[in-house]
C-alpha cells in the first residue's frame, strides 16, 4: 500500500501535472470568468510559445550536458536581422508612432517575398551564431558556460550595432498576421509550438540522434568510446538550439511587431528554470519533453493567473523561485529513497 | 619556442600591452585622475570577483550575486534613511550590517548548495529569483536619494588616503586578505582540494558540506561589502541598477583563469581579469569608439582570453604522461 502511494509520486512528471492542475483549478475557482474566459486562454496560449520554444532548445543542450546562455541573444540578433531586412526592403508601413513613419521601406520587394527572404536570413544568422558557439565548444574545447557567456555578450553587441539601442518597427502586415491568426479559435502560435514540441519529443525519444544526446549527457567518455562522434553531435546540439532561437525570433517579432534588445532578457533564466523544473537534470542525461512542457504551463498559469488575481508580479517571481527549489529538494529526496531501496 | 609562464603573468603582460596601446592613442588615459577613476569604478565588481573566485574554486557558481548586492544596498540605504541622525547611523555599524546581511544571503545559498546538494547553477538561479522578488516587493523599485542619506556617507565617498580613494583602499585590503586566506590558511587549501576532486576531499576527512557553506557565506559577506562600497560611490541606492551584473563578475573571474571545474586559479588572476575588462572599457570610451562596439569588443575579448587559456592548458597537459582515459 505504501509502495503504491510513493511509487505514484516517483514519476516527476505526474507531480508536475498535479501541481499544474491544482494551480489551474484554484485560479479558475477564484476568477472563473476572467481566467477561464476565451480571451484569457487565447492570450495565455499565445504568450508561452516563444518561451516554450526557447526552453525546448535549452532543454536539448542541457540534456547533452552543456548549457546555452546565448540562446536569447541569438534569437534577438536573428530577429533584429529579419526586422531590418523587412523594413529596409519591404513595403512601407505606417508604424503609428508619431514622427516615425517607416516609409523607409523602399518597397523594392513585395510583402511575401521579403518575408521569405527575412525568414531565411533569420535562420541563417541564428545558425551562424550556433556554429560559432559550437566551434569554440568543440574545436577550442572551452566549457559551454564560458563560451555562451561570452557569445551572449558578443551577439547582443552585434544586435546593438544594428538597432543602436532603439527598436526596428513597422513589419509587413502579412508577417504580423502570424501572431494574430487563430485556427478554429486556437492561436496559430500555440499550434506551432505544439507541433515543434511533438517533433522534438519524437526526435529525442525515437531517433538515434536523440538517444545519442542522452548518452552524451550521462557519460561523455563512454559515448566517445561507443563510437559516437561526440564532436559532431555537440555541434549539432548547438545548431539545434540556434534553430529554436530562430523560430522564437520569428514568433517574437511577429507578436511585438518590432525587434529590439531586451524583449527576451528574462527568458534565459526562466527557460533554465522551466527545464530544470520539468525534470531535466542539469548535468544532462535525463529529461523529458513532456516534463518541460508541463513546467512551462505551470509558469504560464502562474504568471497570468496571479496577474489576474491582482497579485504583484514580484510574488510570481518569488513563487517561481520557491517552486524550483522545492521541486529540486523533493527530487533529491526521491532519488535518495530510490537508491536506498535498491 | 614556448614560454612557460604562470597564467597571471601572461595576463599582466596583456594588460600592460593594452594599457600602453590605449595610452599611445590618447594621453588622457595615463593621467592619475583617469586611472584612479578606472580602478575606483571597478572596485565593486572586483570585490564580488574575489568572492566568486572562492566559489568558482569549489566548482560552483553564484548567479544570485546581483540580487544579493541589490538587497544589501537597499537594506543599508533604508537603514541610513530611517535612522536619520541617530548615533547608530555611522560607518562602522552600517559596514557591519552590510557584511552580516550579505552573510545571511550567502548562508541561504550555502545551505542549499552545501547541505542540500542542489547544483549551484540551479540553486543560485532560484535564490536570484527569490531575493529579487522579495527585494522589489519591499522596495517597490524606489530609490534612496542623496538627500536622504547621512552626511558621513557623503564625506566618506570623497575620502582619500594619500590621494587614493577610500574605495580602492578597501578593495586592496580585501585582495590581500583573500589572498592570504587562499594561500596560507587551511580553509584556503581545503577550497582548492574540494575543487580539484571533491570525492577525494571527502575521503581525506574534509567536511565538504560545511566548507561549501562557509565559501558561500564568504561570498555573501564580500557581496555585502561590495554593496557598501557601491553605496559610497553612488551616494544613493537604485535597486534596478544591478541587472546583468552577475555576468560581468563571472566574465571577469574566468578571464582571470579560474577554471570552471574548480581547483585552479588565484585571487590575483581574478583581479587582473577585472582590471583588464575595466581598462578595455575605459580605453574604448577614451578612444571615442562608438558605444555599440563596446559589447562586441568585450564579448570577443572574453572569448579570446578564455580560448587562449584553454588552448595553452591543453597543450601543456598533452605533454604530461597519461595514465587515465581522457579525450
Amino acid at each position: 500500500m505504501k509502495n503504491k502511494f510513493t511509487g505514484f509520486f516517483k514519476n516527476q512528471e505526474i507531480v508536475l501535472l498535479l501541481i499544474f492542475v491544482v494551480i489551474f483549478v484554484i485560479l479558475g475557482f477564484l476568477r472563473p470568468q476572467e481566467f477561464l474566459g476565451k480571451y484569457n486562454l487565447q492570450s495565455m496560449a499565445s504568450q508561452f510559445p516563444e518561451l516554450g520554444i526557447i526552453s525546448l532548445g535549452m532543454m536539448v543542450v542541457i540534456l547533452s550536458g552543456g548549457i546555452d546562455l546565448s540562446i536569447v541573444s541569438v534569437s534577438t540578433l536573428a530577429g533584429v536581422t529579419g526586422a531590418w531586412i523587412m523594413t529596409k526592403w519591404g513595403p512601407p508601413v505606417e508604424t503609428g508612432i508619431e514622427g516615425l513613419d517607416r516609409s523607409t521601406g523602399s518597397g523594392a520587394l513585395s510583402g511575401p517575398v521579403v518575408i521569405i527572404i527575412a525568414i531565411v536570413a533569420i535562420f541563417a544568422v541564428a545558425l551562424i551564431c550556433g556554429f560559432i558557439n559550437g566551434f569554440f565548444i568543440v574545436k577550442v574545447g572551452i566549457t559551454p558556460i564560458l563560451v555562451t557567456l561570452a557569445t551572449m555578450t558578443l551577439f547582443e553587441g552585434v544586435s546593438l550595432y544594428f538597432t543602436k539601442g532603439g527598436s526596428i518597427a513597422g513589419l509587413p502586415p502579412q508577417f504580423i498576421k502570424i501572431a494574430n491568426t487563430n485556427i478554429l479559435n486556437v492561436p496559430l502560435l500555440f499550434i506551432i509550438f505544439i507541433v515543434v514540441a511533438i517533433i522534438v519529443g519524437i526526435f529525442l525519444e525515437r531517433s538515434s540522434w536523440g538517444r545519442s544526446i542522452y548518452m552524451l549527457g550521462s557519460n561523455p567518455i563512454a559515448s566517445l568510446f561507443s563510437g559516437i562522434n561526440t564532436k559532431r553531435l555537440t555541434m549539432s546540439v548547438y545548431l539545434f538550439s540556434a534553430a529554436m532561437a530562430a523560430i522564437a525570433a520569428i514568433i517574437i517579432s511577429a507578436r511585438y511587431n518590432s525587434a529590439k534588445i531586451g524583449t527576451g532578457s528574462s527568458y534565459i533564466l526562466q527557460s533554465i528554470t522551466i527545464v530544470v523544473l520539468g525534470g531535466t537534470a542539469i548535468s544532462g542525461g535525463y529529461g523529458k519533453v513532456t516534463g518541460t512542457v508541463i513546467a512551462l504551463l505551470i509558469m504560464q498559469v502562474l504568471k497570468s493567473g496571479l496577474n489576474i488575481v491582482g497579485i504583484s508580479q514580484y510574488i510570481t517571481d518569488i513563487a517561481a523561485g520557491v517552486i524550483l527549489i522545492i521541486v529540486l529538494i523533493s527530487n533529491l529526496y526521491i532519488e535518495r529513497t530510490r537508491v536506498l531501496k535498491t | 619556442m614556448k614560454i612557460r609562464l604562470p597564467k597571471e603573468t601572461w595576463l599582466l603582460i596583456i594588460l600592460a600591452i593594452v594599457a600602453v596601446l590605449i595610452g599611445i592613442r590618447s594621453s588622457i588615459f595615463f593621467s592619475a585622475e583617469n586611472l584612479l577613476d578606472l580602478i575606483k569604478g571597478s572596485t565593486v565588481i572586483g570585490i564580488c570577483a574575489l568572492g566568486m573566485t572562492f566559489v568558482a574554486m569549489t566548482g560552483g557558481i553564484d548567479i544570485s550575486v546581483s540580487a544579493v548586492i541589490a538587497g544589501v544596498a537597499s537594506i543599508i540605504g533604508n537603514y541610513m534613511f530611517r535612522s536619520g541622525n541617530s548615533f547608530f547611523n555611522n560607518v562602522i555599524i552600517v559596514f557591519i550590517i552590510s557584511a552580516i546581511s550579505g552573510a545571511v544571503f550567502g548562508a541561504i545559498n550555502g545551505i542549499l548548495i552545501g547541505k542540500l546538494k542542489i547544483p549551484s547553477i540551479v540553486a543560485t538561479l532560484g535564490t536570484l529569483a527569490i531575493f529579487k522578488g522579495v527585494l522589489f516587493l519591499i522596495t517597490k523599485g524606489y530609490w534612496v536619494n542623496r538627500a536622504d542619506l547621512p552626511e558621513w556617507l557623503k564625506s566618506l565617498s570623497l575620502l582619500t588616503v594619500f590621494g587614493i580613494p577610500i574605495q580602492i583602499v578597501i578593495f586592496f585590503i580585501l585582495i590581500i586578505i583573500c589572498w592570504l586566506i587562499m594561500k596560507y590558511t587551511t580553509f584556503g587549501r581545503i577550497v582548492y582540494a574540494i575543487g580539484g576532486n571533491s570525492v577525494s576531499a571527502i575521503r581525506i576527512g574534509i567536511n565538504v558540506d560545511r566548507v561549501i557553506l562557509y565559501v558561500y557565506i564568504l561570498m555573501g559577506i564580500l557581496s555585502g561589502i561590495a554593496a557598501f562600497v557601491h553605496t559610497t560611490i553612488m551616494v544613493g541606492v537604485d535597486p534596478n541598477s544591478f541587472t546583468g551584473f552577475e555576468f560581468k563578475v563571472i566574465g571577469a573571474v574566468f578571464i582571470g583563469g579560474v577554471a570552471i571545474t574548480g581547483g585552479r586559479g588565484s585571487v590575483f588572476g581574478a583581479v587582473i581579469g577585472v582590471l583588464l575588462l575595466a581598462v578595455i572599457s575605459n580605453g574604448m570610451i577614451i578612444a571615442r569608439i562608438p558605444i555599440f562596439w563596446h559589447q562586441i569588443v568585450t564579448g570577443t575579448v572574453i572569448l579570446l582570453a578564455i580560448s587562449f587559456d584553454v588552448v595553452q592548458r591543453k597543450r601543456f597537459e598533452s605533454r604530461l604522461t597519461k595514465i587515465d582515459v581522457a579525450e
